[in-house]
């Protein structure tokens, strides 16, 4: 292909592109056409598209595909004028010729000629009314022949307008879908993400500007200051004239900064507002209406139900409702499996259900639905139901499970052997033979996507799956945890629980480390050595552990450090990496630092293997060697939680184990109830101020040795003499804790974090 | 104050003057004579845009090595940024992935692939780091590679072009296809096929 005329290629693609969206018209006009052969609006739109079709194929050249074309149009026209009246054999015929422009423009040079003439003269054969088909042809139309109630035509069942057929079309076709490459969506995203990122930056330029207004505030009080130490005869004096023109133009400049900093407030709250809206709005663009996705079924079970005798139709329910691009793509297979499913295993034969009071033609509802936060797809079928005493006959057959826990089994329960791999029914009954192969596979692809099936049945009036899906695989809501110093994300559905391991806990097992949970053996792993990053630190008398796994299969993961739930944004990684191992994908995280998905069920793999070569000897020995370390510990009392968080990051960073309090009241509290080696205090907070903090643990017999330090805004010697006066080791102005002053404080009050 | 006011009015009118004199005669000449005696001596003018662009380079800086990249592969130069690096990948010349405008790319080492040894971290007057990321693109899609500084595009001359000399046995010469005459360097002309298949390698 490549050496060929780069034009004529890309005329072909276009081509290609023209006849899936006039094939999938026609589809849906034919289908209608079938049980309504004269409704003219239908005739006129299959007539068009055959006709547009016949018109493309002429200009890239595909004369076979013209023919094909051609002879379709014909038989419709023939039909428009009323000179034909399309019966089945039409219908399959002109069906047939949609597949087989299909197969012209996938692959244009080896289709062949005799086929296209076969398929010509057997279409105009039938047009002309001998009902004949070409000799030997395997271009046979008729099937089957169809119970009379059907192939008496439409007539017979002349009912309302199916729901099924024309809606799936119509219903969405008023918002008009656009093909969008899946890496231009990707760019997208990242750039609506970024854009996101850059306006969350604005706040905290703005709490910097109100920073430097407090600071003008501080300095006109100065200036406050300075002019009332002049003494009143010389207030009218040249240098008091100055200070007063200074204090005026200090003035002018905090309205002036006061004004921009609401603008930016404005400018921020917009902003974020506008990137938030255009984020959401580039994640459910990858929606696409459920409709959209499955409208080609209606033929599927229209040919399936030909081909095995069983009148059935198609209603398609909730067309319009948004689906993920990547679900409905994985879901194609499992979908298409259930339908042919019910069709064949579900419904009755048409005399049976007669007999039973229903309609000949069954019906085969598929529904899609949102319900609390899950997309909901059905795929239900009028048909006989599943006929539970049977199921469980098989069940025991097979020597599942004792006659008495079958018994035990509600119908739910019961059910769910359908699923098993390679479990049938067949040897027992007959009549729902075969029932429940494949169904393993159903299940597999609904897992991957994050998703379950169930069944509910009811004998005589039918069987319902009911597939339960996330309404995206692309945000995904994760534990967020960090491993030698960088962050990744376990996904919550992967994980049984989180800990804190003390060390204590920790017990050894044929050479391994362990712990109990539950009353269950836990196996003890580190991140670090399953990911190759080298040994764990393993610092502080707790581990945080995350417990994978599931079934017998568990394994206790150890993290450096918990770093709370995030709902993450899963963007794929370059392709050409192919899989990483224990990594799925990547995401950004709120200030835009890569994060990386891990991929579970890897990781448990990787943790059999490491566990069965015995090679976890770098726990072991961490744990041996730091059994005996501990972390300096370090309160941190302030009523700002920009402060608090900053200060803890800090210190936490360099290996300090960190408390907070909100205030004084709160940090005495925590002073007198825990051990720490330091409290770094504030000044200014509510219910109980830094000063009578300080002063009530220097009074405490107990604390009294416990080193203080303050750390504030206030700056002047006076402040920083009341605070020592209390009782306080250090006195640190705020604004220095940037630097490395904080933390070299700290280091010269109480040591390094471990010694 | 007044004083400050009235020199910077004084100021601002000798400004005013100076920039909407008159041309002196002869000026335009001598710029258009200056221009065409470039166009001359690049002889670029009648030659072919991809010989042309072929010439059009990013010039750059690994460690002490100046290196130059066909203009046409580079998508973007930016900042550095936190990389994320990938477990289990031993090799080295992988980095981890960035985040550049919110997509995910992999970061490539150029120093280890061009085996260039004691890439260091620069600052310029301000203290402020000049190491850059330069982002290429290429058929199998962008890649970002950290470099020590940028200089920016320059297109050279013809005459600036000289082959790789024989006798000099540089580490990067595998990738070098030319040697550029750019402000008393020899910069390396990096070969584009040569080096995107390399760095397709390198990542798979």
């Amino acid at each position: 292909m490549s050496g060929e005329d780069l034009s004529g290629l890309s005329l072909l693609q276009l081509f290609r592109a023209e006849l899936a969206s006039q094939s999938r018209a026609l589809i849906a006009s034919l289908l209608v056409l079938e049980r309504d052969p004269v409704a003219a609006e239908q005739l006129e739109a299959a007539m068009r598209a055959a006709h547009s079709l016949k018109g493309a194929a002429r200009i890239v050249d595909l004369m076979p595909a013209v023919r094909v074309a051609h002879v379709m149009e014909e038989c419709l026209v023939a039909a428009q004028h009323g000179q034909l009246r399309l019966r089945h054999t039409h219908i399959d015929m002109l069906l047939r010729g949609v597949d087989l422009l299909g197969a012209l423009a996938a692959d244009a040079p080896t289709a062949g000629n005799t086929d296209i003439e076969r398929f010509a003269e057997t279409l105009e054969a039938a047009m002309r009314g001998t009902d004949e088909p070409v000799a030997g042809g395997e271009m046979e139309a008729e099937a089957a022949p169809l119970p009379p109630a059907l192939s008496d035509g439409p007539q017979a069942n002349e009912e309302t307008p199916r729901p099924g057929i024309a809606p799936a079309g119509s219903g969405v076709a008023n918002d008009r879908m656009l093909h969008i490459s899946a890496q231009s969506m990707t760019r997208l995203l990242g750039l609506a993400g970024e854009s996101l990122i850059e306006a969350r930056r604005l706040r905290p330029f703005a709490d910097g500007l109100q920073r430097l207004r407090r600071q003008h505030g501080a300095i006109a009080r100065m200036l406050d200051g300075i002019r009332s130490t002049f003494p009143a005869d010389e207030r009218n004096g040249h240098v008091v004239q100055s200070l007063d023109a200074v204090r005026g133009a200090l003035e002018q400049t905090r309205v002036f900064l006061g004004d921009r900093l609401a603008e930016i407030d404005a400018i921020d709250r917009r902003s974020t507002d506008l990137a938030n809206r255009l984020y959401t709005e580039t994640l459910e663009s990858r929606m696409r209406p459920f409709g959209d996705g499955v409208q080609h079924y209606s033929r599927t079970v229209r040919d399936l139900s030909r081909t095995l005798g069983k009148p059935a139709r198609l209603q398609i329910i909730g067309g319009s409702t948004g689906i993920d691009r990547d679900i409905l793509d994985q879901l194609d297979a499992p979908l298409g499996h259930l339908l042919r499913n019910a069709i064949d295993h579900g419904l009755e034969p048409p005399e049976q259900r007669l007999t039973a009071g229903k309609p000949a033609e069954g019906t085969i509802r598929l529904e899609a639905r949102h319900n609390a936060g899950m997309l909901q797809i059905i795929v239900a079928d009028d048909g006989g139901g599943i006929d539970l005493d049977r199921l469980r006959a098989a069940v025991l057959n097979r020597r599942l499970i004792t006659e008495e826990a079958v018994m035990r089994l509600s119908n739910a329960e019961l059910l769910e052997f359908l699923f098993l791999p390679g479990f049938s029914m067949k040897p027992i009954v007959s009549d729902i033979s075969g029932r429940g192969v494949g169904l393993d596979a159903v299940q597999v692809a609904a897992k991957q996507v994050r998703g379950q099936v169930s069944i509910t049945t009811q004998l005589g009036e039918g069987t319902s799956f009911l597939m339960e899906l996330p309404l995206t695989l692309s945000v995904i809501r994760t534990l967020l945890v960090e491993i030698d110093a960088e962050p990744y994300a376990l996904p919550l559905v992967g994980i049984t629980r989180t800990l804190r391991l003390s060390r204590d806990a920790i017990e050894q097992l044929e050479g391994r480390p362990h712990f109990e949970m539950q009353g269950r053996r836990i196996g003890l792993v580190t991140a670090h050595e399953l990911l190759a990053r080298g040994e764990a630190p393993l610092e502080g008398v707790e581990l945080s552990v995350v417990v994978i796994g599931a079934g017998g299969v568990e394994y206790g993961l150890v993290v450096d450090r918990f770093l709370g739930e995030r709902e993450l944004v899963v963007r794929p990684l370059d392709p050409r990496l192919g899989k990483i191992q224990d990594i799925s994908a990547a995401a950004l995280m709120e200030d835009g630092t890569p994060v990386l998905i891990v991929d579970v069920d890897d990781l448990v793999r990787s943790a059999d293997k490491l566990a069965g070569t015995n090679n976890l000897r770098g726990l072991r020995r961490t744990l041996s060697a730091n059994a005996a370390m501990r972390r300096k510990r370090v309160l941190i009392v302030d009523d700002s939680l920009t402060v608090r968080e900053l200060q803890r990051k800090l210190l936490d960073a360099n290996g300090y184990e960190v408390e907070v309090a909100v205030d004084g009241m709160d940090g005495w509290n925590a002073a007198r109830g825990g051990t720490y080696d330091l409290v770094v205090t504030d000044v200014d907070m509510p219910r109980m101020d830094g000063i009578e903090l300080v002063t009530l643990i220097k009074r405490d017999p107990r604390l009294g040795t416990l080193p203080v330090m303050i750390v504030s805004y206030k700056d002047r010697e006076e402040d920083r003499l009341r605070g020592l006066d209390a009782g306080a080791d250090y006195y640190l102005t705020k604004g220095s804790f940037h630097d490395e002053t904080l933390l070299h404080a700290v280091s010269d009050l109480i040591g390094p974090a471990v010694e | 104050m007044t004083d400050a006011t009235g020199r910077a009015s004084v100021q601002e009118a000798a400004a005013e003057r100076l920039l909407s004199r008159p041309l002196p005669s002869g000026y335009r000449e001598e710029w258009a004579r200056h221009y065409a005696e470039t166009g001359t001596r690049a002889t670029y003018v009648d030659e072919a845009d991809a010989e042309r662009a072929a010439r059009n380079r990013l010039v750059f800086r690994i460690a002490d090595e100046w290196l130059a990249l066909p203009a046409a592969l580079v998508d973007e130069v930016t900042d550095p940024r936190i990389c994320h690096s990938l477990p289990h990948r031993r090799s080295a010349y992988v980095l981890g992935i960035v985040n550049v405008r919110g997509e995910l790319l992999v970061s490539l080492s150029l120093a280890a692939l061009l085996g260039i040894a004691g890439s260091e971290q620069a600052r310029d007057a301000r203290g402020g780091s000049v190491a850059r990321l330069v982002v290429i693109v290429g058929a199998n899609g962008r890649v970002a590679l950290p470099v020590d500084e940028v200089h920016g595009l320059h297109l050279f001359a013809a005459s600036e072009v000289g082959a790789v000399p024989a006798t000099i046995a540089r580490s990067t010469s595998a990738f070098t296809s030319s040697v550029l005459a750019w402000r008393g360097h020899a910069v390396g002309g990096l070969d584009a096929a040569h080096l995107l298949a390399a760095i397709d390698r390198a990542i798979a």
